[in-house]
């Protein structure tokens, strides 16, 4: 507590004086990755007043015309931050934000980058569920991260994706895709073809239990597609560390769905009932994933609520 | 012991008073903003309660009904509640409607409930969307015109808003198609009758922040269960209730005939269908839609 206390006048002080210096966080600490691809690991943790929100990766790719970013962070002062990241490194200006989907840890610091010159881009179904959740989304971060927000921090795609985009940084191709509803209705991967890296968004959790907000069995098709099509050097999941095996990131994820999908079947079969199976279902991987508790009961609803219509 | 480590010792002690003055507000605060939450929560009850119970009395009504509800909600777009009827298989005057009440919801009053001589009891469960911190409530009317009320205290938020999107497709391309299948009760080998119905359920509140793509109130606001001629059970609802939305209750064992459904949206479409007399969750037929 005397921490926080500390950490409140600190952040009091630090208002005060970049009240006249323009406002400008420090720079986000970033990794290159890849060869001109830089990331931002976030906090493995739900959003709170410590992480401020900083809880997704997020970083940028530089090609000799074009910057893009990929996703922005939880709110615009991580987004700034970003901004700051991408400034210390190079001054090629940002041409693109690519927002994975629409969950608010990716995208609520895009209002950093609202700019002439940048386009916002999404998977088509983006701007329906951000318009649809953005309002629950903003209402609740007093709450989580201690910041009061208004719908400035909503920013909505210029571009959307179908099913497949290139976008061309100069000297450097980036191919976007968007697959049938997995973990949301807006999954949208970016893959740098120079460094055959591969930016997942949350389509791949690494040590945080996966959360399902679109579809158990779109997200398994779609890992099933990644496992056979993909030739990746580096991966760069939604949330967890980057790596550069991709069948042995994917694999925990991979059990995990694949274990709930099938206890969740069972149950159904057995006449067992949403109540039942939300608190019994799937208790074996307990130990296995960071935030399991927040999030595991809700993930056998969806996964009972979509099954029980197979 | 010098000046100066009495100073310190001093120090020391204040520091950790103050520290337990901070540990003091961090755990004392959250509890006291609920109580008041809750006080608030009490006065919406309040003009609800004159609005749809003008001049009756309301008896506590812990031994007439309970109300099983999450008390911190997993997803406030489904929360799955069951109210047990606890007349059942007595000699008292059994409950022939229900009213759920969720206080803080757009339209509190979200779905009443009338039995008919073909259902067993007034048990029931469903699911039901929880838009912030609140009280639900069940009023249970008795055969002898009493009221008695149960509540519970839910903590969850954005179920009214939230759930557009995950599905959303299947549900409309699918919209009226119905699922009947027997359900057990907790663990147990006990079963009752679960009837899901493939709709959408759009509360009309999933606003957009740019003034766009505003989806329009879509939602089934009655349902009505028959065994033969019997009636089980005839419902009205709001859009409280969760997309596809679910039903369980309890039929009996000795009611006659198909069991048919009936279910009426707010757009004025309606889906029936029936299934045989002995072949519930079997097979299905007759399914109509208009
Ligand atoms: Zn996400």
């Amino acid at each position: 507590m005397r921490r926080t206390q500390w950490l409140v006048c600190l952040v009091m002080l630090h208002g005060l004086s970049s009240a006249f210096a323009g406002d400008a966080p420090a720079p986000l600490p970033v990794t290159q990755v890849a060869d001109g691809v830089f990331v931002h690991t976030g906090a493995q943790a739900e959003a709170n007043r410590d992480n401020k929100g900083d809880i997704a990766n997020i970083g940028f790719i530089v090609g000799t015309d074009c910057v893009t970013v990929v996703d922005t962070g939880g709110s615009p002062r991580i987004g700034a931050a970003l901004r700051r990241a991408i400034a210390a490194r190079t001054a090629t200006p940002v041409c693109y934000v690519i927002n994975t989907h629409m969950h608010p840890d990716h995208v609520l610091g895009n209002r950093a980058f609202v700019n002439e010159g940048t386009r916002f881009v999404a998977a088509a179904g983006f701007d329906q569920a951000l318009a649809a959740r953005g309002a629950s989304y903003l209402d609740r971060l007093p709450d989580t991260i201690g910041m009061d927000a208004d719908n400035s921090w909503l920013v909505m795609p210029d571009q959307q994706v179908d099913q497949k985009t290139t976008l061309d940084l100069g000297e450097r191709e980036i191919v976007l895709e968007h697959g049938p509803t997995a973990h949301t209705d807006n999954d949208l991967t970016v893959f740098d073809r120079r460094t055959r890296t591969l930016w997942t968004g949350d389509l791949l959790f690494v040590d945080r239990i996966p959360s399902i907000d679109g579809s158990i069995t779109g997200w398994l098709e779609t890992m099933d597609d990644f496992a056979a099509n993909r030739i990746v050097a580096t991966v760069i999941p939604g949330h967890g560390p980057v790596s550069n095996d991709l069948a042995a990131a994917m694999a925990p994820q991979q059990r995990y769905l694949e274990t709930v999908r099938d206890d969740v079947r069972e149950a159904i079969a057995e006449g067992y009932s949403l109540q039942h199976t939300a608190t019994h279902a799937t208790q074996t991987e307990r130990d296995r994933w960071l935030l399991f508790d927040d999030y595991h009961p809700r993930n056998i609803t969806a996964a009972y609520t979509e099954l029980e219509w197979e | 012991m010098t000046a100066r480590s009495a100073a310190c010792a001093r120090w020391q002690r204040q520091l950790a008073m103050g520290f337990m003055v901070v540990l003091a507000a961090v755990f004392t605060l959250p509890a006291e903003a609920d109580v008041q939450r809750r006080d608030q929560d009490e006065a919406a009850w309040k003009s609800l309660r004159a609005e749809h119970f003008p001049d009756r009395s309301i008896a506590d009504g812990e031994d007439v009904i309970t109300l099983d509800a999450p008390y911190r909600a997993e997803d406030p777009s489904v929360v799955p509640i069951t109210i047990t009827d606890e007349r059942a298989g007595t000699d008292a005057p059994p409950i022939r409607r229900l009213w759920l009440v969720i206080d803080n919801n757009p339209v509190p009053m979200s779905a009443r409930f009338d039995f008919g001589p073909a259902a067993e009891s007034a048990t029931l469960a469903t699911r039901v969307r929880v838009n912030s911190y609140t009280y639900m409530r069940v009023i249970a009317e008795t055969a002898d015109q009493k009221l008695y009320m149960v509540k519970k205290y839910v903590k969850a938020s954005g179920g009214c808003s939230a759930p557009i999107g995950r599905d959303l497709d299947a549900a409309r391309e699918n919209m009226g198609q119905m699922r009947l299948r027997q359900i057990r009760v907790g663990e147990g080998d006990d079963r009752r009758t679960q009837l899901l119905i493939r709709h959408p359920n759009i509360t009309g509140l999933q606003m957009d922040q740019l003034t766009r793509l505003v989806e329009p109130a879509h939602f089934v606001d009655a349902i009505n269960v028959r065994k033969g001629d019997a009636l089980v059970l005839d419902s009205q609802m709001t859009f409280s209730l969760s997309a596809n939305p679910s039903l369980q209750f309890n039929v009996r064992d000795d009611a006659r005939g198909a069991l048919s459904v009936h279910v009426h949206d707010n757009k004025d479409q309606q889906f029936k269908q029936t299934w045989p007399d002995k072949q519930a969750g079997l097979s299905q037929s007759n399914g109509t839609s208009s």
